[in-house]
């Protein structure tokens, strides 16, 4: 429980501050927005702290997650599915999408970020020439129970933020729980004991990147039932950041935490909605990002060595 | 014959004969000075940063910083070559500040233990921040003239001067590869950590100068950058974000040379032939004529292949 501790700890001081900096800040209104975009790029973090756990990294979240966004819309608009139905286009794409980098990585032996960073170039590229490049709405019915299930209010919380928590509550036991959570962990801490003791290391990293994948289209589902709209640009810093907060809640090679995983996400949006409301410019919050990213990721790793008070930790 | 049919300089040299022979055959303006001169430069100015990447990942680790240093360094140099601080003087500072930042990459990296992607993803955006702090409006020139302007613009024959500086680096980082005692130190680094510890190797220290040279080499780049086009966005855009993207370009010109993505293995003069593969790709795709929103999925596409290249015909090494 300690790191979910000390980042939660770090969520509120953030938070506090801003809300002292920044009335504003402190309000219905915007702690809605956080919650909702915390939710999004939570669903991408997800899928990412199993494959950070077995030691690869996916930057393709954001091109995975417009081209999703689009075949949503094409089989909702274009082909006259209920928005329901298309769901299933949207997975088979993101399942398919993650079979083709985690097959490209383990059986050509290109790094996973080299393959994923080009797969993100190609998918979100063949967006811009679809749509070329501008903003496309979505035309169909925004009210219907579907819509409703997954953006709608609960009591004052959004719906999409009891989806998130619903999904990290997946994930921990996916984690914790299944012969494929220990099978993770085992790939990403030793791969000559994982192999030894017979985990199917390829198999268990393709399903890893195939997780990574789908998540992203999960979030496209989310994004498009909130934002009606289609374009190649949405999200495009999600795969950093969602790697930032894997970080930050714990997550490395051999090790996965997902719980705090969420809870980075949370931090990060606080911090990101907060100078945005403050009025610093993406560029300054991507700097702070990156100070909080260094300095969770020493206090992890860190951790027992560092005296805090003059006493010594085990 | 076996050993040139899987040498990495043969097989990049026959790709780019056929990306040439391609937009060759497709445009007769493809083999004409001007498309040539443009190809040269772009391949000279991108140089700076793939020579550096291509050690760095030579050591086993990543340097995700190496276009925001270009970026910092080239405004950093602007303005203070721009309130009268002589040029060599200014170059000296701003190499001095390429410097600090590989020695602060390679000491968070060595003291920390943190992966060399996140230290350096974090400080990528940390030196963004930096340019966005100290430039927030967005067009500047540098006023003046330079030594620099002789050594850097103008050609030497047909070839651009820059292009000549990117052949004598290589030339010197082939050398510091392969006939020095530092060479070998990082190629044993990133071959087998264990070994490189066992034989005296001092690791962190070789890594941590593998870092420095990169930032030093973003450092120099940042400088030609700002000498030969005089402005901070020659293109479009805010300064601070100038040249974003450009260290995953590196990287994936890197690892198009067939060099070991996990490290231990690399071949100078392959990334040479690399980068200019890489930079008359870009350059032949306008002259196809496709619209503008295709070349990015091409780009893609042909990075695929390019680094797929190398694995024709290799044993799969076990992940």
């Amino acid at each position: 429980m300690r790191t979910e501790i000390i980042i939660s700890i770090m969520a509120i001081a953030v938070a506090t501050i801003f809300s002292i900096a920044e009335p504003s800040f402190f309000t219905y209104d915007t702690l809605v927005l956080v919650a909702i975009l915390s939710a999004e790029l939570g669903f991408i973090a997800l899928g990412m702290s199993f494959l950070i756990a077995t030691g690869e990294i996916d930057l393709s979240a954001a091109g995975v997650l417009a081209l999703s966004v689009w075949v949503y819309d094409g089989f909702a608009t274009g082909l006259g599915f209920s928005l329901p139905l298309a769901v299933v286009a949207v997975i088979a794409l993101a399942i398919s999408i993650g079979f083709i980098h985690g097959y490209i990585c383990l059986r050509m032996g290109i790094p996973g970020f080299i393959v994923t960073f080009v797969g993100m170039i190609i998918w979100k590229g063949i967006l811009t020439a679809i749509t070329k490049g501008e903003h496309e709405g979505y035309l169909g019915d925004k009210t219907t129970l579907f819509t409703n299930v997954l953006q709608g209010y609960v009591g004052m919380v959004p719906a999409v933020f009891i989806w998130f928590i619903v999904f990290t509550a997946i994930f921990t036991v996916l984690l914790t729980r299944t012969r494929f959570g220990s099978h993770v962990l085992a790939v990403g801490g030793n791969l000559t004991v994982a192999r030894n003791i017979g985990v199917r290391i390829e198999r268990t990293k393709i399903l890893c990147f195939i997780l990574s994948s789908l998540m992203a289209g999960v979030a496209a589902i989310f994004f498009f039932n909130r934002q009606f709209y289609v374009a190649s640009d949405v999200m495009v810093e999600a795969p950093l950041f969602a790697i930032c907060a894997c970080v930050v809640g714990g997550c490395r090679a051999g090790r996965a935490n997902i719980v705090g995983t969420s809870i980075g996400v949370i931090t990060i949006i606080i911090i990101q909605r907060g100078l945005y409301i403050a009025g610093v410019p993406a560029t300054l919050y991507m700097a702070a990002v990156g100070i909080v990213l260094l300095v969770f990721a020493t206090i992890h790793i860190k951790w027992k060595e560092i005296h805090w008070v003059g006493v010594r930790r085990k | 014959m076996r050993d040139l049919l899987r040498s990495p300089e043969f097989r990049i040299a026959l790709a780019a004969i056929a990306i040439f022979s391609i937009f060759g055959l497709k445009s007769s303006s493809f083999f004409t000075e001007r498309i040539w001169r443009g190809i040269l430069i772009a391949a000279g100015d991108l140089g700076f940063l793939i020579l550096g990447e291509t050690l760095v990942i030579t050591a086993g680790e990543i340097d995700l910083s190496v276009a925001s240093t270009w970026a910092l360094s080239a405004y950093v140099f602007l303005t203070i070559a721009n309130a009268g601080v002589d040029p060599m003087l200014a170059m000296i500072l701003v190499l001095l500040l390429g410097f600090l930042i590989g020695y602060a990459n390679g000491f968070c990296k060595a003291r920390t233990g943190i992966p060399s992607f996140l230290v350096t993803l974090a400080t990528m955006w940390i030196i963004r921040g930096v340019v966005f702090v100290i430039n927030p409006t967005s067009y500047s020139y540098l006023k003046v003239e330079t030594v620099l302007n002789q050594i850097l613009l103008g050609y030497i024959g047909m070839v651009p001067a820059v292009f000549i500086w990117f052949i004598a680096l290589t030339a010197i980082f082939t050398v510091l590869l392969t006939r020095t005692r530092f060479g070998s130190h990082v190629l044993a680094v990133g071959g087998n950590l264990t070994v490189a510890r066992n034989i005296g190797v001092r690791i962190e220290r070789t890594k941590t100068l593998c870092f420095i040279l990169s930032s030093l080499m973003a450092a120099l780049g940042g400088i030609a950058m700002i000498v030969e086009y005089k402005v901070m966005n020659p293109n479009s855009g805010m300064a601070a974000t100038f040249g974003a993207g450009l260290e995953f370009e590196a990287i994936a010109v890197c690892m198009m040379s067939g060099i070991s993505p996990t490290g231990g293995r690399a071949s100078f003069p392959a990334v040479f032939i690399a980068t200019i593969a890489y930079a008359s790709f870009k350059s032949g795709l306008i002259l196809f004529g496709l619209p503008g929103y295709w070349y990015l999925p091409f780009t893609g596409i042909m990075t695929f292949i390019l680094v797929g290249l190398h694995l024709v015909g290799k044993k799969k090494t076990s992940s």
